[in-house]
């Protein structure tokens, strides 16, 4: 029973979020919706036992990608260009049609599917680790590089060239 | 109420919503926001699908929300540079603007 | 004399509640009697740290700190409290008064969860996840988007500027507190905080081992950084930016920032003390609860000793301190670590000396240089 009150605050709190991160007209209040969205993320997974995903994904999207976003937005920010014209007045009814049709027609299939037999896996952070240094070494390590191309690749883009 | 389902009815209205956020917006990064929106939604139905699956392999699924939580950080930095550099190109971070190759 | 002193007072409080709730109830009573515990000391730690930090500060400097309101001063927190409670709120002109409103709480609610995954004596931790000490550092990483958004929200240039300084200083300290942290979490084989202080328990603390005690001085330099104290108080730098991303902020809102600051220095002094010192072990003669608090009091006040001594840092030593020492430093850190855990004991020992005192020469001479270089005087660029 509590766990159900908290599953309808948290999914609450992620949909709202998640409203707000597209809604809001400031980008600031945009990211602050994105961060509300995955904290509620991160509790979900928290509920369903990943600890570990739930308390990475705080730790990566919060205190990173949240930061840099809002980094971004002070730098790209301009007097002349109000951030408030946020949204392409003529995709609207398209992008619309295609977000609330997709959910509608997903949401529809899930809703006809018979409920399975869902038991909460036990996976802590040490049988993680061991499936990610032994299963899934070459992936873990393909990642590792792509993170490093990635820093690397940032860094030339953004740098200032050197007149 | 716990089931699996409901779980994943919840990753698709995020979905949809960051589907509707990144077609509609006009802003660069509210854009980038959208397609964050749409990769959460993705780990979320990989951490909850994988309880479905035999004993010893519900670990999989939740390596692969590692990986695309890992892809996602990635590829928010690098978004975020390319639009930092088009900023400082072109003045502006509105992407109706960025429309040199048109004519 | 009083081990089991509060597990005693809450297996009580467990057996009022069991007596007048039906029994499904009783997981959910248990968490929260130990949640509002949490919620109940740390504003009184708080309350005692002011008092700390003043009075030593205040003997450092050759004062005696408060002590006027009642024996030693001891009061003189409450007095503040109530002076900050009566103060005018000023919400200034031209803010975003969404964020200036809701940033004070959303900055000091997660300092509390810090205290949930704290061994405070053997068997008293509040919730023993087996991601403990990442959880921690999760809740600490949450401050930084809630600082750069109460500067923001301002839209006063030292606010933002602060802000700016205050990110960029939290997420480049963050990386050697990390790894050091990595080091500590290998060696233990596991991530739950009691399960490191049962790790030291069997082999000793790991402050006594040579890779310990670099880790111990790299992590309590980084926690410094972390809880903006100085040396590191580049974002409320009073002399440069009036106060740092909280300048526009009066009255309670200001409490709450300053107990957020101080609750999660305490509460890094505290991880601290769980990860190197041994955590709440010591001789039976004082209670598990008293040597955790005293260890975790002990870090504390050499924070208050660096704040008392080391004059502030400019913005691109920090920086370059924190990259082109400490997270070198905290790789060897790792590396030695490892080596102690595999090698034999001579071996090990010569390796771990090798490599970092050898690493700790070579960078130290180099970040010296680096400083020199800093400071020279600039050659003026021709005209052009």
């Amino acid at each position: 029973m509590p766990a159900d009150i908290a599953f309808a605050m948290l999914g609450v709190m992620t949909i709202g979020g998640a409203l707000v991160a597209v809604g809001a007209g400031n980008l600031y209040r945009a990211v602050l919706g994105l961060m509300l969205c995955l904290v509620g993320m991160a509790g979900l997974f928290l509920l369903q036992r990943a600890d570990f995903l739930a308390v990475a994904q705080v730790l990566i999207y919060v205190g990173g990608v949240a930061v840099l976003i809002v980094f971004a937005v002070i730098l790209t920010e301009r007097e002349g260009e109000p951030l408030a014209a946020a949204v392409n007045p003529r995709m609207v009814p398209a992008a619309l049609i295609l977000g609330a049709g997709l959910t509608a027609v997903l949401v529809s299939v899930l809703w006809r599917s018979t409920p399975a037999e869902s038991p909460v896996a036990d996976v802590t952070a040490r049988t993680l680790a061991e499936a990610l240094l032994n299963r899934y070494l070459v992936p873990f390590e393909a990642v590792s590089l792509l993170l490093l191309a990635a820093l690397v690749g940032a860094l030339l883009i953004a740098k200032e060239k050197e007149s | 109420m716990m089931d699996v389902r409901s779980f994943a009815v919840i990753a698709t209205v995020v979905f949809g919503i960051g589907v509707y956020g990144a077609l509609a917006r006009r802003h660069a990064i509210a854009v980038i926001i959208a397609i964050e929106l749409m990769l959460n939604a993705a780990v979320l139905n990989f951490v909850s699908f994988s309880r479905l699956a035999a004993p010893g392999s519900a670990v999989s699924g939740q390596v692969f929300a590692v990986f695309i939580i890992t892809v996602a950080a990635a590829e928010a930095i690098v978004a975020l540079a390319l639009v930092l550099a088009l900023h400082r190109a072109l003045k502006t971070a509105r992407l109706d603007r960025f429309n040199m190759l048109k004519w | 004399m009083g081990e089991t002193l509060f597990l005693d007072l809450k297996d009580f409080a467990l057996a009022v509640a069991a007596a007048l709730l039906p029994g499904g109830l009783l997981a959910s009573v248990s968490a929260l009697i130990s949640a509002g515990a949490v919620l109940v000391v740390a504003p009184v730690t708080m309350m005692f740290l002011t008092w700390v930090e003043r009075k030593g500060v205040g003997r450092f400097q050759d004062r005696y700190g408060p002590n006027r309101v009642g024996p030693f001063g001891v009061l003189q927190p409450i007095a503040d409290g109530i002076k900050m409670i009566l103060k005018e709120d000023i919400i200034p002109d031209g803010s975003d008064r969404l964020l200036h409103n809701i940033m004070p709480v959303l900055a000091a609610a997660p300092v509390f969860l810090l205290f949930l995954v704290l061994p405070f004596g053997r068997g008293m931790v509040a919730a023993d996840l087996n991601v403990g000490v990442l959880f921690f550092l999760c809740i600490s990483s949450m401050q930084s988007p809630m600082i750069i958004s109460a500067g923001l929200g301002a839209r006063s240039k030292y606010s933002v500027l602060g802000s700016m300084r205050a990110v960029v200083q939290v997420l480049s300290y963050e990386i050697p507190m990390v790894i050091v942290i990595v080091a500590v979490v290998m060696t233990a084989g596991s991530m739950s905080t009691s399960e490191i202080v049962a790790a030291q328990v069997r082999d000793g603390w790991f402050v006594l081992t040579p890779w310990g005690a670099f880790g111990f001085i790299v992590f309590l330099i980084a926690a410094t950084a972390e809880a903006n104290r100085s040396p590191f108080d580049m974002s409320e730098a009073e002399s440069e930016l009036v106060a740092g991303f909280h300048t526009e902020y009066s009255g309670f809102k200001f409490a709450l920032f300053q107990m957020a600051e101080f609750l999660s220095a305490f509460a890094s002094a505290g991880l601290a003390a769980t990860l190197f010192l041994g955590g709440w072990q010591g001789p039976g003669f004082l209670p598990s609860w008293a040597w955790f608090g005293a260890k975790a009091l002990g870090v504390y006040f050499v924070l208050v000793w660096f704040r008392a001594t080391l004059p502030r840092f400019r913005i691109d030593q920090l920086l370059a301190l924190a990259w082109k020492f400490l997270f070198p430093l905290s790789l060897l850190v790792v590396v030695a670590a490892a080596a102690w855990y595999f090698m034999p004991l001579l071996p090990a020992l010569v390796t771990n000396l090798v490599l970092l005192v050898g690493g700790y020469g070579l960078l130290s001479s180099w970040i010296l240089s680096e400083f020199i270089r800093m400071n020279a005087p600039r050659a003026v660029p021709d005209a052009r």
